[in-house]
Formats: C-alpha cells, structure tokens, sequence
C-alpha cells in the first residue's frame, strides 16, 4: 500500500487529480463558510436582480430567480458529489461481487453471470434511467439507486478477469490444495489482490455517476428539493438564459461538473497506469539509433 | 461459422426479449397502471379504449400474482394466458401498435418512425465525423508515443471525454446562435417555404451544431481507445517485419496498424451504442432536433408514458440490433474468426 | 565449405551498442568484429540474452527504441550501413538484406494473407501487379507450398508452412544477404530438418549469404560454415565449424558442447553450464564468462580479455593467451 502511494505521488495526472477532487470535497464540506448566500433563504425577486451581471455582490451574478449563482454552485457541489459516490459505491458492489463470483467460480455461473452483464451492457444506460426515474419519484435516493443498479457492467467484468488470473496464482492454488474453504480463499486470498483494481475503477465509475447525474437532472428529472448542477444548467436552459445572454448562468455549474469529472478520469488513470503499466515504446518510434561520432546520420526513424 | 452466427443471432434474440419483458413490467408494474386511467387529458371514451386495448381488465400476465403475496390466489393461475395484460403487449407489438400519445392523441408508433430518422440522421453524421477523426487522432498519438504531441492529444481527449454532452451543446449553440448567425434549434426554418437544394442546405445549417457537439463528445473517446490499440500493434513483431522490408513509416501505418487496429474498434463503436444514445438525448433537447432524444425529454416533461415506453422500447431494440451487426462484422472482418 | 578465396560480403568493425534505459545504461554488445565470405553461413551461437538479437536487428538498424550504436562499422559489399541516411537504408532493406524472423506467427501479419505480405515486398520494386503474382507462384514453389494455399492467412498454416512462407517472402527480392533468427525454433524435428535442408539448397541455388542466429548447436553443425559464439555481448569464439566442435579453444564453446546431446555417443554424460549469462546492466569485471567458467584463473576476475588469432579462428580468453 505504501509502494502504491509513493507510485501515485510520481505520477503527475494521478496527483492533479487527487487535489482536484480533494479541492471539491473541501468546497461541499466548507459550503456555509465559502458561500457568500444560503440558497434556502427567501429572498425578494426584483425585475433587476434576476440573471443580473457578476458584481461585487454576486461575483458569478444571479439566477433566474434572483439567487446568487456563486453559493449555488458552491451548495450544488455536494449533491454532484453525493451522488457520485453513493451510486458508484452501489455499482461497484454489484459489479464487484458479480465478477469476483463469476471468475472465481467459473463454469456454469460465470456463463449465466456474464450473459445477464452482457443483456444489461447493450440496453442503454440513460434511456433507461430516465425511464425509471420517471415513473418512480426523482428523490435523491431514487436518482442514486437508479445510477447505481445501472452502473456496474464495467465492473463486473474488469474484477471478473482480475479474478481469473489472480485464482490461477501459486498461493491459491495451494491454499485450494490443502482444501481451504472457497469463501476462505476468495475473503482473504483474492479479493484483497483484486481491491486497488477495485478501487482504481470505482473513481472511474464516479465520473460516469456524476456525469448521468447531471444528464438526468439537465433533461428535467432531478431532486426538485436540492439544487445541483445539472439543475442549475437545466433550470438557466429552460428559463431563459440563453435569450437573455447570462452566460454567467450557464458557465459555472458546467466547469464544476468538468472539473470533478476530469479530476475522477484523471486519478483513474493514474491508478491504472501504476497498476497495469504498460511499455509505451513500439517499433516506428523516432529513435537516435546511431550515435557514431563522425556519423552524418544522427537521427533515424527507430 | 455458420453456428457462430446463429448463436449471436440466439443471444440477440434473447437480450430482445429481456428487454421486452423489462419493458412490460416498468410501464405496467413499476408505473401504477391506472395512473394511465388518471390522466386528467383523456376523455372517458378514450379511457375505454386504452382499458381494451391494453386489457387493462385482464390479469398483468399468468401466474404473476400468485407471487405477489397480496393478491395470491389459487385462481390466477387458472387464467388462460392468453387473455392477460402481457399477451395483449405482446399481440399489440406484433401489430406494430405502440399505443396513442397522452398529448398528441397520435399513434406512437407513427409518430416514432418520423423521429427515428432524423435521430439516425444526427448519430451517423456525428458518429463517422467523430470516428474518422478520434481514429485518425489515436493512429498519431500512437505513433508519437511520449512525444508532446502524444500527451496533448491525450489530455485533450480525457478532457472532452469529462464534459457533459448537454453542456458543451449549449456552450456551442450560445456561441453559434450569438455570434455566427447559426439557427437555435429545430430541423429546418419553419415556415420558409424552401424547396430542393435551398431545403437541404437550411436543414445543414440546422445540423451543423448538432453534429459537431456530436462529434467532440465522442472524438476523446475513439482517440484514446485507437491510441492503445495501435501502441499493441506497433509493438507487435509483424510491424518489425514491415520495417525490416523496407516499407516506408506512412505504408506500415496504413497498411498493417491501422488495418489490424480498425477490428477492436468496430467491437468498441458497437459497445459505445449506448453512449451514443444519451448523447443523442441531450443533444437533441439542447438543439431542439426533432428526433427520439427530444420525443423522450418531450414525453418525460408530458408525463407521456406510451410514447416515453414506445421510444425506449423502440432505442433499446435499435442498439441491440447495431450490437448484433457489428458484431457479425467483427466476425467476417477478422480472418481468424471467419476462416477459423 | 570454406570461401576464402571469395570476398567479404558482410564485415562487421567494433560494433558497439548500449540499451539506455530510464536509469542506467546497458552494454548489449562490445566490440564485436567479424567478416562472412560470399556465399557462406555463418551461425550466430550463444544462450538467450547473450547479444545474438541485437546483433542482428542492429546490421539492420532496426534496433528498439532504447538501443544506441555507439561504436564500429557495418560493411555490407564495401559501403558502411552505419552511415548512411534513413531513406538509403530503407532501400537496402529486403533488396539486399532481408531477414527471417523466429517464430513466423508473429512475425506474419495476421489479417493479410501470405500473397498480400509477398507481394507489398515486390511492389516496391516494380509497380506491376501481374508480375508480381507470377513472382509469388514462383517463390511458393521454390519453398515448397502449394500455389492454391497462397490467398490464406498465417493462421491457416502450420508452423513449418508458416516458417516457408516466411523465406519466401525473405527471398522475393533476391537479397544477397539472409539473416535468419532462430528459423527453427518451435518446430518439430522433422520439419526443423525440412527447414534447414530447403535454407541450403535455397544458398546453393542462389548464391546466398546467410547469417543464422540459433541457440541450436545441432542446427549450427548441420549448415554452417562457420560460426561465432557470443557470450555476455562479446564474441568468445569465432572459428570454422570443424574447429568448433573439434578443437574449441574456449572455455564457454566447450561448455556449450558439453551440453549439447551427442547422439553417438549415447553414454556420455549431459553438462548443463551451471549459473546464468550476466545481465548485461550488471555485468562482471574482467572476462564476462568468469564466474561461470571451470577454467577460470586469477586475471580473469581483473581484465577483458581480446580477441586472439588461434589456430582457424579467434577467440578471447586469458587462457590462450598464456599460452
């Protein structure tokens, strides 16, 4: 574990988007220090304080009901967030107890458990959430159990073929021999080896939470008790921002989403480059193959 | 090979099926039927007619409710099942009959297949423009492995892969609308009156936007998934061989990486059907494009439950068809599978 | 067979090379010389990672992207590979110098069929396809497949075919030169004994030059003419083929024919070389071969030894220097 942390300290994409997500978090967590409104609070709407500029007072300026875009957004960072890590954390124990059944068992069980992974990878993710959350009510809760129980394929299969190749390792196969019970084995000899896996892809599955998140509540199915920021950008969409010119609307909530997700893509991909390095050399490199002295050819297409 | 396919076909067939029963039982069981009775727009001779139409009268479908604990009864399962809510789905489907719309009072299914073809229209503009380019861009990354080159394609794909679909839509169409005179949405200029040429020219200029949200949204992807296959091929020793007979980096490139890397590609375009369609949901409500995205977010914000199960049905059947197809192509195009 | 009346085609001058890697940098081969008349076979000895490959794929400049030539000469007919441009050499390649790589599974393109792969070769040369088709038919015949098998793909065909197709893809351009890397490996012994056999009626029908790189020393005795063994990225011995296997002069070429399996003389006693080749990041002071050798004296732990003239051939080792 520590050899996985000094690795993740050298790799550059792994750490910008470590302190990316680490800056969102502190910003939900600080939200009623850093916001300079609460957006709860009533307030009076005049003709000149909806969509007004950013100002002093409202550095990112107001919405189209008045309230001030900056403490949305900062308020709006822990629904984003939420959201992204209860539903993936559904997605990755589905997946994760699927594909470490269905490698580590095989046979039969694995055909079964991969067909129904495969039936429910082609039926499209959005259509179908947005179909769920319609015909149920769009509380928070609904929204994350419906991103979550949709989110695990990717999941499963990854952990599937992790198990696979971590159950034909020496120790288990001798911990099989001596006739360990299979349960034994798979708590304490496989899933340890298959958890930073686990890990690396959950921050993955969180970027993907985040975004269908934002997608559902852009097309008008979000918790109309929380404002998020899909909800900001569906609601600035919706009532007139776009034919009133408020930018500011429109800006804000769409780079924090950018932000925490290109952070999560970012952090997964520096886990995985530790964890599945791979040699980024092939044959048609440019190479300085010929280093000669008296040599006219320094440079050759290696 | 021949049982290669009809498996596939099997499983196609399958997922089919799932999707038909999962369908049936969101609208039916999930989404309280007689919410369907409720709707304050519909007159009672139309509630009459969905009732018979759906069977509403009917048991859900045989046997069902000897598991529901509630309405167990010994006699349920004495229904013939055929003359349950399921069986008229089933029937209904088979005749093509999707139901009539809450709003429009329109057959579902007529009014689907006018959308369908402009959803098909916006997803192949943005999806080859996307998959020509994200190739294109992955084949150089590749090949410039840890160059500057390589890191920027890379990092700029991660970063359009992280943006929201609806969003960047709505950046590009602030962007068109205010300052290069581009439409705010729909298909075409409604009332102009153009014909021919003009028409097809008003309708690119509607489709312009659309397709190039379309196309940055999926270009990161493509690019990074070309990337890697084609660093596995470049380092495989046939490209060495290809080296070593002389042919020139830009003959290799085309020749063997591109020919050898373009199969998981074809599996990955297929995988990404799903993708495609939530990015043809949101771009489509962004831009107003009259397509199925638009008839779902139109449906949800009616509470138009047929058309919104019609439209469902009608994108999960579509992607599942897609998957089969690419999926035989993969199998004719690989000489390993064909001729194995 | 012995040419030397014939000139060099091939000689090599204080070849050097280093693998750079993040690190360190590795020394792959030292100083390696040698000359390969005319028409001869030179077998390239050694076990793996003993610089055999880097040899070969550095005459060839097609060296990984880490691989450095630091030092020496590559003199093919007279004219130093070393030195010329990218695009010269490029049109060296399989013109004149073509290569057979092991294991023809991937060294094939698995989606092109083996008349395509033939045929991108002849291409280069002449832009008429109908010539090259006939080309085609006519190198299948010459290594033996069937004119009906050529529109097939690599993973239609045995590895002995494979193995075929792959020199005649290699002969399509009448190369003078032939390096062939471990043609034989992962082939059975019948088709092995096909391979080889099909290699030198193929040199003697065309007069062909031919490196063969092989762990094999079976393979060595049955085609070459000669034959240098490498040890740790230098040359230990290099020697005519009778000299090698009856009078090896060092320590390394005795051991290695220790351990190879003398089929007539069924009783005598297998010896494998006890230990493993150095890595070349951490290689021993002195003679390379040193902390393996049964014969080792004093001054091999401090120096490395020369290249010497012995008898037929060179060797280097201390031992024969005091002699």
């Amino acid at each position: 574990m520590r050899d996985f942390w000094q690795a993740l300290r050298r790799n550059r994409m792994g750490v910008i988007g470590l302190i990316m997500i680490v800056l969102t978090l502190l910003m939900a967590i600080f939200a009623p220090l850093l916001a300079p409104y609460n957006p709860k609070e009533r307030i009076r709407v005049t003709l000149d304080s909806i969509y007004a500029k950013p100002s002093l007072e409202h550095p990112f300026g107001t919405d189209d009901a008045g309230k001030d875009v900056l403490s949305n957004f900062i308020y709006g960072a822990r629904v984003s967030l939420t959201v992204g890590f209860f539903a993936s954390f559904i997605s990755v124990v589905i997946g994760g107890t699927i594909g470490l059944i269905s490698g580590f068992f095989g046979g039969k069980i694995d055909n079964l458990l991969m067909r129904f992974t495969d039936i429910v990878l082609v039926i499209p993710d959005l259509p179908l959430a947005v179909v769920l959350v319609a015909l149920t009510k769009p509380s928070l809760m609904n929204i994350i159990i419906v991103i979550g129980i949709l989110g695990w394929t990717g999941t499963a299969r990854l952990v599937r073929s992790q198990t696979i190749s971590v159950k034909e390792r020496k120790f288990v196969l001798r911990a099989k021999a001596i006739g360990a019970h299979p349960l034994y084995i798979l708590r304490n000899h496989i899933f340890p080896l298959v958890l930073p896996l686990m890990i690396a892809n959950t921050v993955l599955v969180i970027s993907l939470a985040i975004l269908n998140e934002s997608a559902l509540a852009f097309l008008g199915l979000g918790d109309p008790s929380t404002l998020s920021w899909g909800q900001m950008l569906n609601f600035a969409f919706t009532r007139g921002a776009m034919s009133s010119g408020a930018w500011w609307a429109l800006l804000a909530p769409g780079l924090g989403i950018v932000w925490l997700v290109l952070g999560c893509t970012l952090l997964g991909q520096g886990f995985q480059q530790i964890l599945n390095p791979r040699l980024e050399s092939h044959h048609l490199q440019k190479s300085e193959m010929i280093a000669l002295e008296g040599s006219h050819v320094q440079q050759a297409t290696g | 090979m021949t049982k290669l396919i009809l498996r596939k076909l099997g499983w196609a067939l399958l997922t089919i099926a799932f999707v038909l029963l999962l369908n049936f039982f969101l609208f039916r069981v999930m989404g309280d039927p007689t919410r369907l009775l409720k709707d304050p727009r519909l007159s009672q001779a139309t509630i009459e007619a969905i009732r018979v139409r759906f069977g509403l009268d009917k048991p859900v479908i045989n046997c069902f409710e000897t598991l529901n604990p509630i309405k167990a009864s010994l006699n349920a399962c004495g229904v013939n099942p055929f003359n349950t809510q399921f069986a008229a789905y089933l029937s209904n489907l088979l005749k093509g009959d999707l139901g009539v719309s809450f709003h429009s009072q329109r057959p579902v299914a007529e009014l689907l297949t006018e959308r369908l073809w402009n959803t098909l229209l916006l997803i192949g503009a943005g999806q080859i423009l996307a998959i020509i380019i994200g190739i294109i861009l992955g084949l150089v990354a590749a090949w410039k492995a840890r160059t500057v080159l390589d890191y920027s394609a890379l990092v700029g794909s991660l970063t359009v892969w992280s943006l929201p679909t609806f969003w960047l839509g709505i950046l590009l169409l602030f962007w068109g609308s205010n300052y290069l005179g581009l439409p705010l949405g729909g298909k075409e200029t409604i009332g102009s009156g153009l014909t021919g040429l003009k028409r097809l020219g008003d309708i690119g200029t509607h489709l312009l936007l659309p397709t190039l949200t379309f196309t940055l949204v999926f270009i990161g992807e493509y690019m990074l998934i070309m990337r890697s296959t084609v660093l596995d091929v470049l380092s495989e020793d046939y490209i060495l061989t290809a080296k070593a007979k002389g042919l020139s980096t830009f003959q290799i490139l085309k020749d063997h990486a591109l020919r050898n890397a373009m199969l998981p590609i074809v599996t990955i375009v297929a995988l990404n059907l799903g993708f495609t369609v939530a990015g043809a949901i949101q771009i489509e409500t962004v831009f107003s494009w009259p397509g199925l995205g638009l008839t779902i977010f139109e449906a949800v914000g009616r509470r138009d439950y047929p058309v919104l199960q019609g439209a469902f049905l009608l994108l999960a059947v579509s992607v599942v068809l897609a998957n089969v197809i690419a999926d035989l192509l993969y199998t004719f195009l690989d000489p390993r599978v064909r001729l194995a | 067979m012995s040419n030397k009346q014939q000139a060099n085609l091939l000689e090599v001058r204080g070849l050097t090379v280093d693998y750079l890697t993040e690190k360190a940098k590795a020394r792959a081969l030292e100083n390696v010389s040698f000359k390969v008349a005319q028409g001869s076979i030179l077998g390239i000895v050694g076990e793996s990672g003993c610089g055999k490959t880097t040899l070969m794929l550095a005459l060839l400049r097609l060296l990984p992207q880490a691989g450095r030539i630091v030092a020496g000469e590559v003199l093919f007919n007279g004219r130093d590979l070393l030195r010329l441009s990218e695009n010269d050499m490029r049109s060296l390649r399989w013109q004149d110098l073509a290569i057979i790589f092991q294991g023809a599974m991937n060294a094939l393109n698995p989606v092109k069929t083996v008349e395509d792969q033939i045929t991108e070769v002849l291409l280069r040369q002449n832009p008429n396809k109908t010539s090259a088709a006939k080309r085609v038919d006519e190198l299948l015949e010459m290594v033996g497949i069937g004119r009906n098998r050529k529109g097939q793909y690599p993973h239609q065909f045995s590895g002995g075919m494979r193995q075929r197709a792959m020199i005649a893809m290699a002969l399509a351009c009448n190369p003078k030169l032939v390096i062939a890397d471990e043609p034989t490996t992962a082939l059975d012994v019948m088709v092995q004994a096909q391979i080889l056999e099909l290699l030198l009626q193929l040199r003697a029908e065309l007069d062909l030059t031919i490196l063969l790189v092989t762990h094999d020393l079976g393979v060595v005795a049955e085609v070459c003419d000669t034959a240098l063994v490498m040890y740790g990225g230098v040359i230990a011995e290099h020697a005519p083929i009778d000299a090698i296997f009856n009078a090896p002069s060092h320590p390394y070429t005795q051991a290695l024919l220790g351990a190879f399996p003398d089929h007539t003389k069924p009783k005598t006693q297998l010896l494998s070389i006890p230990g493993y080749p150095p890595k070349l990041d951490a290689l021993p002071p002195g003679c390379r071969f040193a902390p393996r050798c049964s014969q080792v004296i004093d001054i091999c732990q401090l120096k490395t030894p020369s290249l010497i003239k012995v008898s037929d051939g060179f060797a280097s080792c201390h031992l024969l220097e005091t002699l």
